[in-house]
């Protein structure tokens, strides 16, 4: 599902923030990406998003080589995977409902369809009681739970978040990363991106550790 | 989708309410400037076509050519397609005329009994609708030429000058114009883009959130680019509206200062398709400037990061 080969990313000034990355998660599979700050998480993650092209090597993701890919096959090529950050990236002029709605209002799904969907989603996430509140009304878990939602709703076949708890007291950590186990329970591939090494022992899943831009599997 | 522009439309104007503010004034200032010049030239060029539903070509004959010459001349004006009616006046139609008219000035030559008549012969042609039209000056020229070089056309007058005069003084206006009316429109481009741009750094976090849901570039674009054209559209309205008071303000001085030009008292704001094609035009020079800025937002690779640079 994720796939990197002699994977390199250098920023102008020869700044090395990937060296010969070499990773494969499967199908279904949950994994957790860790390292300190600065190790090179946050670029992977812009690489397997696509808001960032590799200096060489290989990259596929859910079935798109992001090498190759056209800046117009891009939006489509983002429909197929869910991307969850640290700061939410949630629209404060918008619902919780119509927050989550917007992948599938950019894709142009019917209304009542959006509808469903989207309510089902928020029941999951234990948030349809509030589907009329603001982002700005909710607490931080909630406001990450939204940005789950809105990542989960098009039943993507990747779910990357990056420090999805980064924010967030141990409690809240805990309650996102059983929400981030519920969805890969059912079938979607998550990639983690954490420096919470408590919540990383706790959960039992595969690590992959990343130190100053190489990827060591613990 | 027009949900969304309309929001994010509402939004620009709250968050940037200023610029939006004197974006729409000055756009509306420039079209108003637009608006008044072809306002301008449709009214002078409407007078030379008033005047030019008048013109009449005289074509003076030589005193010596027979009966046959003249018949031919005649056939051969009137084959024209510009020539209406074509009516022949003899040498003593001429002077009778000429009497008749001036007679009461100079009594004495109706009474000279030694008057020798100096009047040639001539046809009078009357000339088809609209060949006044500074547009079509140069058919009223060439048909002139043509007739100069009839066999037996001594002279041929239609008042060359004043039509000459008056049809290049429409030209340079309307060259000045168009000239004029560039310079806006190049400016009004960059005044669209300015608060399109603002108008995008204001909404950069939705255009950054779009591109995570793969939103396509049309439908991230589109919004931005019809924000310029409603810009460049409502300004052109408000602009039509403000010279149409402003003409029916100034219409009777106009009539009244002018009246030599014959405005007959009906002063146009604009024709029917100008009313049309101004507010279009409008909203293409604000989509046009929208575009400037909007072809740098949702480029594929890391496109709402560079946002951050703007």
């Amino acid at each position: 599902m994720i796939q990197f080969s002699h994977t390199y990313k250098t920023y102008s000034g020869q700044v090395s923030a990937l060296k010969d990355i070499n990773l494969e998660n499967d199908k279904g599979e949950f994994v957790f990406l860790i390292g300190p700050s600065g190790a090179g998480k946050t670029t992977l993650f812009k690489l397997i998003s696509a808001f960032d092209r590799a200096s060489s090597g290989d990259i596929r993701v859910a079935g798109y080589d992001l090498n190759k890919i056209q800046s117009r096959e891009i939006p489509f090529f983002r429909r197929r995977i869910g991307v969850v950050y640290q700061d939410f990236k949630l629209l404060k002029s918008r619902t919780v409902f119509e927050n989550v709605a917007l992948p599938l209002v950019v894709r142009n799904e019917k209304p009542a369809a959006i509808q469903a969907r989207v309510n089902e989603v928020l029941d999951q996430v234990s948030l349809l009681g509030k589907r009329t509140m603001y982002p700005e009304q909710l607490s931080g878990g909630e406001q990450q739970r939204v940005a789950i939602a809105r990542a989960i709703v098009p039943r993507p076949g990747v779910l990357i978040a990056d420090e999805p708890t980064g924010n967030l007291d141990p409690d809240l950590s805990r309650e996102i990363m059983s929400l981030l186990e519920r969805v890969n329970a059912q079938g979607t591939t998550v990639f983690v991106a954490t420096h919470d090494h408590e919540l990383v022992k706790s959960s039992k899943k595969r690590v992959v550790e990343i130190q100053q831009g190489e990827i060591q599997e613990a | 989708m027009l949900g969304d522009f309309l929001e994010g439309y509402l939004r620009s104007w709250k968050n940037h309410s200023v610029i939006q503010g004197t974006t729409l004034v000055v756009l509306t200032g420039t079209f108003f400037v637009v608006t008044l010049f072809i306002s301008i030239y449709q009214n002078l060029d409407q007078v030379l076509t008033q005047w030019g539903e008048n013109v009449e070509m005289t074509a003076f004959l030589s005193d010596d050519i027979g009966l046959e010459t003249l018949n031919e001349i005649g056939q051969k004006i009137r084959k024209s397609e510009f020539v209406r009616q074509v009516k022949y006046v003899s040498k003593d139609q001429a002077v009778e005329t000429f009497l008749s008219q001036m007679g009461s000035f100079a009594p004495d030559l109706i009474e000279d009994k030694n008057f020798s008549n100096p009047l040639p012969a001539s046809y009078e042609i009357e000339l088809t609708e609209n060949l006044g039209k500074a547009s079509s000056f140069e058919k009223l020229v060439s048909l002139a030429d043509f007739v100069k070089t009839l066999p037996g056309v001594d002279e041929v007058s239609y008042g060359q000058g004043w039509i000459e005069n008056y049809s290049s003084l429409v030209s340079q206006f309307a060259k000045s114009s168009w000239a004029i009316v560039v310079i806006l429109i190049a400016g009004s481009l960059l005044i669209v883009g300015n608060s399109i741009r603002s108008s995008i750094f204001t909404r950069r976090d939705e255009i950054e959130v779009m591109e995570l849901v793969g939103a396509t570039q049309n439908r991230i674009r589109t919004p931005f680019l019809l924000e310029g054209a409603m810009l460049g559209f409502s300004s052109a309205l408000l602009a039509i509206f403000m010279c149409w008071i402003f003409i029916l303000w100034q219409s009777k001085l106009i009539v009244s200062e002018l009246a030599f030009l014959g405005l007959r008292g009906e002063i146009q704001v604009l024709s029917v398709s100008m009313f049309f094609l101004i507010p279009l035009l409008g909203a293409m020079v604000g989509a046009g400037g929208a575009y400037v800025c909007v072809r740098r937002i949702s480029t594929g690779w890391a496109a709402a990061e560079r946002l951050e640079q703007w």
